[in-house]
């Protein structure tokens, strides 16, 4: 086995498994992440993501296939491989008796820091993450918001090329939330490439370049949001208002007739309603025959399917895998 | 002060480790405590003795009996959590991740408290000095106390934080429990019989008897405080890193070194056999718990020394089943000057007694390996299997003291514990030699059995060694090139 791959992708994960007893957590992964890139990594709980997140900070093993980061092998090489990433975990780990700048001086010299360069790592950090207030305030008196960015803080003391992030915004308030998006953005905008996992899909979708699902320890989905909203249902949802005064049955029997169009709900001046196939012809020769027909349509809007919809969607279709970026996944 | 000076406090070849404990345990309510709570009490306990004109007994015992509190049971006990915690607040993978590996971060963590006790010690020699200076105490006899509490106290720290790895609470409450009612009062007892019993200070120093005690301490000191935190990384460390040749390393060294005195004529050599067998104990049982890691990278330092290399490789790999014949090595050893030291004048009897010991050491690993393979922490299990079986002969024995039967126990003499409590209790049974006879079959059969399940084991380290020795094959070719 080599440890250093001649390619380019800052992760690599060809064919991962990882078995934990009976259960299969991971099975047969396999993506690739560019340089710089923001993926962002989402699946249900117990779908395998931490498990994947550990074997590429090098915290677990693989049963088997194989895992690189910036090209090197996670099994054979994990002080290479940690040298050049950075891990966050889902709970940040507090000290008791210790301070903020106490606490990235800890990790800057178990890095392997000498004091000046010590010093500079821990104040750019603590600057970057707006922790230089807090700098002798002790790690357990700190919020939940500020505790993340310590946390961030520490990830980066090392100024990796290699983020890896398990679900940094969970439990945080809308505020501190927005923080570390904003943080993360920059990190991104700095080329730091970025594997985030979070629940609050909708977050993911703008700030990521790309999104990862992951189910029942398989990849579902690798592809941008508006890829996997297009593609994870193929029907579309619109809502159509029609003039005040207009009866809302005609609207109900027009669409009653319609062969590809059905009624989700009636409105007190309209009805949502679904058409099967969201292609552009179809959508605008619907509208087209129901102003002809002489239905007053005052709006006629199609409704956003949210992230959630879709991620929900796709565990619907089960079995059916959807790749729409890495190819060659198992 | 800045807050970015305030980190300049310790310098850079001071370890990671060791500057974040202390500056956790110098801060620790703990520490303050304890600390100013000794001092209180010794302040109260010397001016008493000012105020009575010199030290009596009375007053001696409440002196040591403080200090022996504080240095053998609260400063170690503050160890027993100490991986565990880092363990449950996910701290220790954010550790091992950096540079640190886990014996440094062990090492560091039994540094800093020990660090700490020895504060302990500089605080306490103005009043040792006062003592002397108020009369009725011995300086030297009191430094050397102070020294002994000193030692004993970094071999329980180190036994503290080795067994805080232990992910069973269970084990790390027994551990606890055990320092606080055995080494509590037998450091008491020491401590008396050296500052009542051995005499004035110059005798004391003068003495050989002394310096080959004090010896024989510092040398069991120094081993148990490096074993248990190596003991204590061996837990946490990832399977590429190998704690358990350098584990193997100290106890045969060790152990080679007090069986080495048995050969000075003026040593006591059933004392240093006893003596060896009781330290050893723990880490042949560690060596027996192992599991096997099936990390190629492991393999190298070995197989990078050809045959004798490979060879040693089945004494000192990771893993229960090379821990087997290192505790066969081991137990041989010891068995040998047992064999030798032993005055009996049966040989046979001896003989006998020295093989069904090997037997009960290695009787619950055989239950594991068959039955429980699959158990998620080995050696709290193999202690279990010991106290159960123990407790089992334990009453069969007061069952058959109590009945005019033939007893039970001799019918389980194939069970290593019981064959030995019939044969010591042979004025109950008089079953002459046939139950250690029945204990000796007994731990050869043990032997096959755990030679059949290690030897398929060896078989798959036979095939990473082939892969390791290619690719030292293959660098070599390329370094020719």
């Amino acid at each position: 086995m080599h440890g250093r791959m001649s390619s380019k992708p800052a992760i690599k994960v060809e064919n991962l498994h990882r078995r934990f007893g009976d259960i299969l957590a991971v099975n047969g992964v396999s993506f690739e992440v560019d340089t710089g890139e923001v993926v962002g990594f989402i699946g249900e709980n117990g779908a395998g993501k931490t498990t994947t997140m550990r074997i590429l900070a090098s915290l677990d093993y693989p049963s088997a296939g194989t895992a690189y980061v910036m090209g090197e092998n996670v099994v054979n090489y994990t002080a290479r491989v940690r040298s050049c990433l950075g891990w966050m975990p889902d709970s940040y780990g507090a000290y008791d008796n210790m301070t903020v700048v106490e606490y990235l001086d800890f990790f800057g010299r178990a890095i392997g820091f000498k004091t000046k360069e010590r010093l500079q790592r821990v104040e750019e950090v603590m600057e970057f993450t707006d922790l230089t207030p807090l700098a002798d305030r002790l790690i357990n008196k700190l919020s939940k918001g500020m505790g993340q960015r310590l946390c961030l803080g520490r990830a980066l003391i090392h100024d990796p090329d290699v983020l890896i992030l398990d679900e940094p915004a969970a439990g945080l308030d809308p505020k501190a939330r927005v923080e570390l998006k904003h943080l993360i953005r920059i990190l991104a905008d700095d080329g730091k490439t970025i594997l985030i996992s979070s629940h609050i899909l909708s977050e993911l979708g703008e700030m990521c370049d790309s999104l990862l699902f992951i189910n029942e320890g398989r990849i579902v989905h690798h592809g941008d949001a508006e890829s996997l909203k297009r593609q994870s249902g193929a029907t579309a949802t619109y809502s159509i208002e029609i003039a005040a005064e207009a009866d809302p049955q005609t609207l109900n029997d027009w669409c009653a007739m319609a062969p590809l169009v059905k009624i989700l709900d009636m409105r007190k001046n309209g009805a949502r309603v679904e058409i099967e196939r969201d292609e552009e012809e179809v959508i605008s020769g619907t509208l087209r025959r129901m102003i002809n027909d002489g239905l007053p349509i005052v709006e006629f809007r199609r409704e956003e399917r949210n992230l959630e919809d879709a991620f929900i969607d796709m565990l619907g279709n089960s079995g059916a895998p959807v790749n729409l970026k890495a190819e060659g996944n198992n | 002060m800045t807050a970015l000076a305030s980190i300049c406090d310790f310098k850079d070849w001071i370890g990671p480790m060791v500057v974040k404990e202390l500056r956790q345990g110098l801060r620790a309510k703990s520490f303050i405590g304890v600390f100013l709570g000794l001092q209180a009490m010794l302040v109260i306990i010397t001016a008493t003795m000012a105020d009575a004109g010199g030290s009596n007994e009375a007053i001696s015992m409440w002196f040591w009996g403080f200090i022996n509190l504080v240095f053998i049971v609260i400063m170690p006990l503050r160890g027993f959590n100490t991986i565990s915690q880092e363990a449950r607040h996910k701290t220790l993978e954010l550790v091992l991740m950096t540079r640190l590996d886990a014996r440094r971060i062990t090492y560091g963590k039994w540094f800093a408290l020990y660090a700490q006790t020895l504060l302990f010690s500089i605080s306490l020699l103005p009043f040792v000095i006062m003592r002397f200076f108020l009369g009725g105490v011995e300086l030297a006899t009191e430094i050397y106390v102070l020294i002994l509490f000193t030692i004993n106290s970094g071999a329980l720290t180190a036994l503290s934080v080795g067994v805080s790895a232990q992910p069973s609470a269970l084990l790390r409450g027994a551990a606890a429990l055990g320092i606080v009612f055995s080494f509590f009062p037998a450091q008491g007892i020491l401590v008396q019989s050296f500052v009542y019993n051995f005499g004035s200070s110059m005798t004391l120093w003068a003495s050989t008897e002394f310096w080959a005690s004090f010896g024989t301490i510092l040398l069991i000191s120094a081993f148990v405080t490096l074993f248990m935190i190596d003991f204590g990384a061996g837990y946490i460390a990832p399977d590429a890193q190998n704690i358990s040749t350098r584990k193997r390393l100290l106890t045969i060294g060790f152990v080679f070194l007090l069986l080495g005195f048995c050969l000075i004529p003026t040593v006591e050599s059933r004392l240093m056999v006893g003596l060896a067998l009781v330290f050893a104990s723990i880490p042949c049982i560690d060596a027996l718990c192992e599991r096997p890691a099936a990390v190629a990278s492991l393999y190298t330092p070995f197989v990078r020394r050809g045959f004798l290399g490979r060879l040693l490789g089945r004494f000192f790999y990771p893993g229960w089943q090379s821990g087997f014949f290192f505790a066969l090595l081991i137990s041989g050893a010891i068995g040998v000057f047992f064999y030798l030291s032993f005055y009996d004048p049966d040989p046979e009897l001896r003989f006998l007694i020295a093989i069904v010991s090997f037997g009960v050491l290695i009787f619950p690993v055989a239950i594991i390996q068959y039955i429980l393979p699959k158990t998620a922490n080995p050696f709290v299990l193999y202690i279990l299997i010991q106290l159960v079986t123990l407790a089992f002969c334990f009453a069969f024995l007061a069952i058959d003291n109590s009945s005019d039967s033939s007893g039970i126990l001799p019918k389980l003499s194939f069970i290593p514990w019981a064959s030995l409590i019939v044969s010591g209790n042979d004025y109950n049974y008089d079953a002459g030699k046939t139950p250690l006879i029945t204990g000796s079959i007994a731990t050869g059969v043990l032997i096959i059995l755990l030679m059949g399940k290690a030897l398929p084991i060896f078989r798959q380290i036979g095939q990473l060694e082939k892969v390791v020795a290619d690719q030292l094959a293959g660098e070599r070719k390329t370094l020719d090139g």
